[in-house]
Protein backbone atom coordinates (compact mmCIF):
# COMPACT_ATOMS: atom_id res chain seq x y z
CA UNK A 1 0.00 0.00 0.00
CA UNK A 2 1.18 3.31 -0.77
CA UNK A 3 -0.16 4.92 1.97
CA UNK A 4 1.69 2.39 4.09
CA UNK A 5 5.09 3.72 3.12
CA UNK A 6 4.19 7.45 3.86
CA UNK A 7 3.49 6.26 7.00
CA UNK A 8 6.41 3.95 8.24
CA UNK A 9 8.15 3.01 5.15
CA UNK A 10 6.74 -0.27 4.22
CA UNK A 11 5.13 -1.83 2.13
CA UNK A 12 5.21 -1.12 -1.80
CA UNK A 13 7.39 1.91 -1.81
CA UNK A 14 5.83 5.43 -3.90
CA UNK A 15 8.60 6.21 -6.17
CA UNK A 16 7.61 9.83 -5.85
CA UNK A 17 7.59 10.05 -2.43
CA UNK A 18 11.47 7.79 -2.54
CA UNK A 19 12.44 10.80 -5.18
CA UNK A 20 11.03 13.61 -2.72
CA UNK A 21 13.03 11.96 0.39
CA UNK A 22 16.19 11.62 -1.93
CA UNK A 23 16.06 14.98 -2.82
CA UNK A 24 15.20 16.36 0.51
CA UNK A 25 18.28 14.40 1.94
CA UNK A 26 20.88 17.09 1.66
CA UNK A 27 18.45 19.15 4.37
CA UNK A 28 18.50 16.57 6.73
CA UNK A 29 19.96 17.30 10.28
CA UNK A 30 23.31 16.62 10.32
CA UNK A 31 24.47 14.76 13.81
CA UNK A 32 26.22 17.69 15.69
CA UNK A 33 27.76 18.13 19.14
CA UNK A 34 25.38 19.10 21.88
CA UNK A 35 25.76 23.09 22.50
CA UNK A 36 27.90 23.40 25.52
CA UNK A 37 26.09 24.23 28.73
CA UNK A 38 26.76 27.01 30.92
CA UNK A 39 28.40 25.77 33.79
CA UNK A 40 25.81 25.22 36.55
CA UNK A 41 22.65 24.90 36.13
CA UNK A 42 20.13 26.36 39.14
CA UNK A 43 17.52 23.59 40.59
CA UNK A 44 14.24 25.38 40.75
CA UNK A 45 12.90 23.45 43.59
CA UNK A 46 15.88 24.29 46.58
CA UNK A 47 16.13 22.03 49.09
CA UNK A 48 15.82 23.85 52.52
CA UNK A 49 14.48 27.03 51.53
CA UNK A 50 14.02 27.93 55.14
CA UNK A 51 17.49 27.18 56.30
CA UNK A 52 19.06 30.32 54.72
CA UNK A 53 16.04 32.45 56.51
CA UNK A 54 17.21 30.74 60.05
CA UNK A 55 20.63 31.64 59.76
CA UNK A 56 19.09 34.69 58.77
CA UNK A 57 17.29 35.42 61.63
CA UNK A 58 19.80 33.99 64.42
CA UNK A 59 22.39 36.57 62.63
CA UNK A 60 19.97 39.55 63.06
CA UNK A 61 18.72 38.31 66.48
CA UNK A 62 22.36 38.34 67.60
CA UNK A 63 22.79 41.78 66.12
CA UNK A 64 19.84 43.08 67.45
CA UNK A 65 20.86 41.50 71.10
CA UNK A 66 24.25 42.90 70.87
CA UNK A 67 23.28 46.59 69.86
CA UNK A 68 20.16 46.58 72.94
CA UNK A 69 22.51 45.32 75.33
CA UNK A 70 24.95 48.41 74.24
CA UNK A 71 22.66 50.40 74.48
CA UNK A 72 21.29 49.17 77.99
CA UNK A 73 24.75 49.57 79.12
CA UNK A 74 25.49 53.02 77.36
CA UNK A 75 22.62 54.48 79.44
CA UNK A 76 23.48 53.14 83.08
CA UNK A 77 27.31 54.61 82.47
CA UNK A 78 26.20 57.43 80.63
CA UNK A 79 25.00 58.18 84.72
CA UNK A 80 28.28 57.57 85.82
CA UNK A 81 29.61 59.52 83.47
CA UNK A 82 27.49 62.32 84.70
CA UNK A 83 29.03 61.83 88.37
CA UNK A 84 32.57 62.33 87.33
CA UNK A 85 32.10 65.84 85.80
CA UNK A 86 35.75 66.69 85.15
CA UNK A 87 34.92 67.30 81.85
CA UNK A 88 33.58 70.81 80.80
CA UNK A 89 31.12 70.00 78.58
CA UNK A 90 29.65 67.45 81.64
CA UNK A 91 26.57 69.69 83.91
CA UNK A 92 25.45 68.25 87.02
CA UNK A 93 22.08 70.27 88.09
CA UNK A 94 24.52 73.10 88.83
CA UNK A 95 21.97 75.55 90.11
CA UNK A 96 20.92 73.03 92.96
CA UNK A 97 24.62 72.48 93.90
CA UNK A 98 25.25 76.31 93.52
CA UNK A 99 22.81 77.51 95.54
CA UNK A 100 23.26 74.43 97.84
CA UNK A 101 27.34 75.11 98.43
CA UNK A 102 26.95 79.02 99.04
CA UNK A 103 23.53 78.95 101.63
CA UNK A 104 22.77 76.06 103.03
CA UNK A 105 19.39 75.75 104.50
CA UNK A 106 19.07 76.59 107.79
CA UNK A 107 16.48 75.07 110.62
CA UNK A 108 14.32 77.62 111.08
CA UNK A 109 14.48 79.24 114.86
CA UNK A 110 12.11 79.27 116.86
CA UNK A 111 12.01 82.18 117.89
CA UNK A 112 10.93 83.89 114.52
CA UNK A 113 8.06 81.33 114.19
CA UNK A 114 4.27 83.17 114.38
CA UNK A 115 1.66 81.40 115.45
CA UNK A 116 -1.92 82.61 113.58
CA UNK A 117 -4.89 81.38 114.57
CA UNK A 118 -7.74 82.06 112.41
CA UNK A 119 -10.88 82.03 115.15
CA UNK A 120 -13.08 79.24 113.17
CA UNK A 121 -10.57 76.74 112.62
CA UNK A 122 -9.25 77.26 116.67
CA UNK A 123 -12.73 76.00 117.31
CA UNK A 124 -13.64 73.62 114.84
CA UNK A 125 -10.07 71.33 114.37
CA UNK A 126 -7.52 73.17 116.76
CA UNK A 127 -5.33 73.31 113.89
CA UNK A 128 -2.29 75.96 114.16
CA UNK A 129 -1.34 77.25 111.16
CA UNK A 130 2.54 77.72 111.23
CA UNK A 131 4.47 80.62 108.83
CA UNK A 132 7.88 80.65 108.80
CA UNK A 133 10.00 83.31 108.44
CA UNK A 134 12.20 81.95 106.02
CA UNK A 135 15.57 83.95 104.51
CA UNK A 136 14.75 84.52 100.75
CA UNK A 137 17.96 83.25 99.37
CA UNK A 138 16.30 79.69 100.70
CA UNK A 139 13.29 80.26 99.50
CA UNK A 140 14.70 80.85 95.66
CA UNK A 141 15.68 77.89 96.78
CA UNK A 142 12.79 75.61 97.67
CA UNK A 143 10.96 76.96 94.86
CA UNK A 144 14.08 75.96 92.47
CA UNK A 145 13.46 72.04 93.69
CA UNK A 146 9.64 72.62 93.47
CA UNK A 147 10.14 73.21 89.82
CA UNK A 148 12.77 70.06 89.37
CA UNK A 149 10.44 67.65 91.21
CA UNK A 150 9.71 65.22 89.03
CA UNK A 151 11.99 66.10 86.04
CA UNK A 152 14.70 63.69 85.39
CA UNK A 153 18.40 65.65 85.63
CA UNK A 154 18.90 66.74 82.24
CA UNK A 155 21.90 64.78 80.98
CA UNK A 156 24.35 65.90 78.65
CA UNK A 157 26.82 63.69 76.88
CA UNK A 158 30.13 64.50 75.28
CA UNK A 159 30.62 64.39 71.72
CA UNK A 160 31.44 61.30 71.78
CA UNK A 161 28.76 59.52 73.99
CA UNK A 162 26.34 61.66 71.97
CA UNK A 163 27.79 60.21 68.40
CA UNK A 164 27.61 56.57 70.01
CA UNK A 165 24.34 56.94 70.91
CA UNK A 166 23.35 58.23 67.31
CA UNK A 167 25.00 55.27 65.78
CA UNK A 168 23.27 53.15 68.11
CA UNK A 169 20.00 54.39 67.38
CA UNK A 170 20.81 54.30 63.47
CA UNK A 171 21.82 50.61 63.88
CA UNK A 172 18.87 49.92 66.45
CA UNK A 173 16.30 51.79 63.49
CA UNK A 174 18.42 49.22 60.43
CA UNK A 175 17.78 46.18 62.61
CA UNK A 176 14.60 47.02 62.71
CA UNK A 177 14.05 47.65 59.32
CA UNK A 178 16.14 44.32 58.65
CA UNK A 179 13.82 42.42 60.91
CA UNK A 180 10.79 43.32 58.73
CA UNK A 181 12.36 42.90 55.51
CA UNK A 182 12.96 39.04 56.76
CA UNK A 183 9.70 38.92 58.08
CA UNK A 184 8.26 40.13 54.80
CA UNK A 185 10.37 37.66 52.79
CA UNK A 186 9.68 34.28 54.73
CA UNK A 187 5.71 35.00 54.51
CA UNK A 188 5.50 35.60 50.68
CA UNK A 189 7.90 32.62 50.26
CA UNK A 190 5.77 30.51 53.01
CA UNK A 191 2.55 31.82 50.46
CA UNK A 192 3.88 31.23 47.63
CA UNK A 193 5.20 27.90 48.22
CA UNK A 194 1.65 27.37 49.70
CA UNK A 195 0.21 28.38 46.39
CA UNK A 196 2.29 25.97 44.52
CA UNK A 197 1.63 22.89 46.53
CA UNK A 198 -2.27 23.68 45.79
CA UNK A 199 -1.58 24.56 42.35
CA UNK A 200 -0.17 20.43 41.87
CA UNK B 1 -6.20 28.62 1.74
CA UNK B 2 -8.74 26.81 0.20
CA UNK B 3 -11.57 25.83 2.42
CA UNK B 4 -11.10 23.15 2.75
CA UNK B 5 -7.62 23.38 3.71
CA UNK B 6 -8.43 25.48 6.55
CA UNK B 7 -11.17 22.94 8.33
CA UNK B 8 -8.90 20.34 8.08
CA UNK B 9 -6.27 22.32 9.32
CA UNK B 10 -8.57 23.39 11.95
CA UNK B 11 -9.53 19.98 12.47
CA UNK B 12 -5.61 19.34 13.00
CA UNK B 13 -5.24 21.48 15.31
CA UNK B 14 -8.04 20.30 17.61
CA UNK B 15 -6.70 16.89 17.42
CA UNK B 16 -3.26 17.62 18.18
CA UNK B 17 -4.39 18.58 21.72
CA UNK B 18 -5.56 14.95 22.35
CA UNK B 19 -3.27 13.01 24.91
CA UNK B 20 -0.91 10.75 22.76
CA UNK B 21 0.19 7.12 23.10
CA UNK B 22 3.33 6.56 23.11
CA UNK B 23 4.95 3.36 24.80
CA UNK B 24 5.27 3.61 28.61
CA UNK B 25 8.79 2.52 28.67
CA UNK B 26 10.13 4.93 26.69
CA UNK B 27 7.80 7.58 28.35
CA UNK B 28 9.71 6.94 31.80
CA UNK B 29 12.85 6.58 30.54
CA UNK B 30 11.99 10.21 29.02
CA UNK B 31 10.74 11.52 32.56
CA UNK B 32 14.51 9.77 33.80
CA UNK B 33 16.48 11.67 31.17
CA UNK B 34 14.78 15.22 32.07
CA UNK B 35 15.26 14.47 35.85
CA UNK B 36 18.70 13.61 35.63
CA UNK B 37 19.08 16.70 33.23
CA UNK B 38 17.48 19.00 35.76
CA UNK B 39 19.26 18.00 38.25
CA UNK B 40 22.65 19.02 36.61
CA UNK B 41 23.43 15.75 34.89
CA UNK B 42 25.15 17.03 31.26
CA UNK B 43 25.04 13.24 29.90
CA UNK B 44 21.04 13.40 30.37
CA UNK B 45 21.15 15.94 28.33
CA UNK B 46 23.34 15.27 26.26
CA UNK B 47 20.96 12.17 25.11
CA UNK B 48 18.17 14.29 25.21
CA UNK B 49 19.96 16.16 22.24
CA UNK B 50 20.56 13.01 20.62
CA UNK B 51 16.81 12.24 20.70
CA UNK B 52 15.11 15.14 19.70
CA UNK B 53 17.74 17.40 17.84
CA UNK B 54 16.24 15.73 14.30
CA UNK B 55 13.08 16.55 15.47
CA UNK B 56 13.53 20.63 16.67
CA UNK B 57 15.76 20.71 13.38
CA UNK B 58 12.93 19.74 11.38
CA UNK B 59 10.58 21.80 13.18
CA UNK B 60 13.12 24.95 12.78
CA UNK B 61 14.01 24.40 9.25
CA UNK B 62 9.73 24.51 8.02
CA UNK B 63 9.91 28.13 9.62
CA UNK B 64 13.74 29.25 9.28
CA UNK B 65 16.12 29.94 6.19
CA UNK B 66 17.99 26.39 6.16
CA UNK B 67 21.29 27.85 6.79
CA UNK B 68 20.25 29.32 9.58
CA UNK B 69 18.95 26.05 11.18
CA UNK B 70 21.48 24.60 13.05
CA UNK B 71 22.58 27.51 15.20
CA UNK B 72 18.76 27.89 15.80
CA UNK B 73 18.82 24.12 16.76
CA UNK B 74 21.91 24.88 19.21
CA UNK B 75 20.20 27.93 20.94
CA UNK B 76 16.79 25.90 21.25
CA UNK B 77 18.29 23.20 23.58
CA UNK B 78 20.19 25.98 25.68
CA UNK B 79 16.99 27.85 25.84
CA UNK B 80 15.64 24.17 27.32
CA UNK B 81 18.60 23.57 29.16
CA UNK B 82 18.37 26.90 31.25
CA UNK B 83 13.99 25.78 31.79
CA UNK B 84 14.06 22.52 32.40
CA UNK B 85 13.15 22.78 35.47
CA UNK B 86 9.70 24.76 34.58
CA UNK B 87 8.51 21.65 32.55
CA UNK B 88 6.04 20.23 34.96
CA UNK B 89 5.12 17.09 33.25
CA UNK B 90 8.38 15.22 32.54
CA UNK B 91 6.58 13.00 30.39
CA UNK B 92 5.95 15.44 27.45
CA UNK B 93 9.35 16.64 26.53
CA UNK B 94 8.94 16.72 22.96
CA UNK B 95 5.75 18.66 23.18
CA UNK B 96 7.71 20.90 25.18
CA UNK B 97 10.94 20.88 22.96
CA UNK B 98 9.06 21.30 20.13
CA UNK B 99 6.79 24.60 21.30
CA UNK B 100 10.55 26.13 21.94
CA UNK B 101 11.14 25.39 18.66
CA UNK B 102 8.86 27.13 16.89
CA UNK B 103 9.08 30.10 19.31
CA UNK B 104 13.01 30.28 18.51
CA UNK B 105 11.67 30.52 14.90
CA UNK B 106 9.40 33.06 15.38
CA UNK B 107 11.74 34.55 17.33
CA UNK B 108 14.30 34.57 14.70
CA UNK B 109 12.59 36.89 12.44
CA UNK B 110 11.75 39.31 14.84
CA UNK B 111 15.42 39.86 15.40
CA UNK B 112 16.88 39.04 12.09
CA UNK B 113 17.47 42.08 9.79
CA UNK B 114 15.16 41.75 6.66
CA UNK B 115 17.02 39.72 3.69
CA UNK B 116 15.86 38.75 0.60
CA UNK B 117 16.68 35.36 -1.27
CA UNK B 118 18.86 35.09 -4.26
CA UNK B 119 16.76 34.09 -7.35
CA UNK B 120 17.44 30.49 -8.52
CA UNK B 121 18.32 31.24 -11.95
CA UNK B 122 21.38 33.20 -10.22
CA UNK B 123 22.89 29.65 -9.98
CA UNK B 124 22.76 29.14 -14.00
CA UNK B 125 22.42 24.95 -13.78
CA UNK B 126 19.27 23.68 -12.66
CA UNK B 127 21.13 20.60 -10.11
CA UNK B 128 19.35 18.28 -7.40
CA UNK B 129 20.39 21.04 -4.85
CA UNK B 130 18.02 23.17 -7.03
CA UNK B 131 15.39 20.76 -7.31
CA UNK B 132 15.31 20.24 -3.45
CA UNK B 133 15.20 23.72 -2.72
CA UNK B 134 12.35 24.21 -4.57
CA UNK B 135 10.38 21.13 -2.92
CA UNK B 136 11.83 22.28 0.48
CA UNK B 137 10.09 25.90 -0.47
CA UNK B 138 6.95 24.15 -1.51
CA UNK B 139 6.10 21.94 1.77
CA UNK B 140 6.99 25.61 3.69
CA UNK B 141 4.25 27.49 1.92
CA UNK B 142 1.87 24.58 3.11
CA UNK B 143 -0.03 25.17 6.07
CA UNK B 144 1.70 24.77 9.35
CA UNK B 145 0.21 21.75 10.92
CA UNK B 146 1.39 19.74 7.41
CA UNK B 147 4.38 21.43 6.53
CA UNK B 148 5.80 19.98 9.91
CA UNK B 149 4.56 16.64 9.38
CA UNK B 150 6.23 16.42 5.86
CA UNK B 151 9.05 17.62 6.84
CA UNK B 152 9.89 15.40 9.70
CA UNK B 153 9.28 12.45 7.38
CA UNK B 154 10.69 13.46 3.90
CA UNK B 155 13.73 15.24 4.96
CA UNK B 156 14.43 13.52 8.88
CA UNK B 157 13.50 10.30 7.31
CA UNK B 158 11.41 9.93 10.28
CA UNK B 159 8.40 7.71 10.56
CA UNK B 160 4.90 8.30 11.34
CA UNK B 161 5.14 6.81 14.57
CA UNK B 162 8.01 8.28 15.98
CA UNK B 163 7.19 12.11 14.41
CA UNK B 164 4.04 10.96 16.98
CA UNK B 165 6.03 10.44 19.67
CA UNK B 166 8.47 12.94 19.58
CA UNK B 167 5.93 15.91 19.04
CA UNK B 168 3.76 14.71 21.50
CA UNK B 169 1.22 13.96 18.66
CA UNK B 170 -1.41 11.00 18.37
CA UNK B 171 -0.69 8.48 16.06
CA UNK B 172 -3.69 9.38 13.81
CA UNK B 173 -3.56 13.05 13.49
CA UNK B 174 0.12 12.36 12.33
CA UNK B 175 -1.26 10.18 9.66
CA UNK B 176 -4.20 12.35 8.56
CA UNK B 177 -1.50 15.49 8.41
CA UNK B 178 0.73 13.45 5.98
CA UNK B 179 -1.60 12.21 4.22
CA UNK B 180 -3.27 15.70 3.28
CA UNK B 181 -0.29 17.25 3.29
CA UNK B 182 1.55 15.26 0.68
CA UNK B 183 -1.86 15.51 -1.45
CA UNK B 184 -1.54 19.60 -1.47
CA UNK B 185 1.95 19.30 -2.20
CA UNK B 186 1.90 16.71 -4.94
CA UNK B 187 -0.85 18.90 -6.63
CA UNK B 188 1.63 22.04 -6.25
CA UNK B 189 4.43 19.70 -7.70
CA UNK B 190 2.20 19.02 -10.41
CA UNK B 191 2.92 15.25 -9.69
CA UNK B 192 0.04 13.09 -10.86
CA UNK B 193 -1.77 11.37 -7.76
Amino acid sequence: MKEDYLWDKTGVADPEIERLENALAVFRYQEAEPPALPAKIVPFERKTPRGFFRLAFAFAACVAFVFVSLGVWLQFSGKKIEVAKDSPETIAPPVIEKISNEAPIKKPDDSIVEKVESPKQSVERNVVKVRKSVPAIVRQNKIFVQNNEGKKPRVKLTKDEKYAYEQLMIALSITSSKFKMVKDKVESVEAENAVRKNGR
Amino acid sequence: MPESEMTGNLFLLTNTAATPAPDEEKVKAEAQLVERATEGDEEAFNEIYKIFAPMVHGIVLARVPRDEAADVVQEVFLSAYKNLHTLRDKNALGAWLAMIARNRATEFYRQAKPTEELPEEIGGKHDSKTEAREILTAIRHLPETYKETLILRLVEGMTGQEIAERCGLTPESVRVNLHRGMKILRRRLGIAE
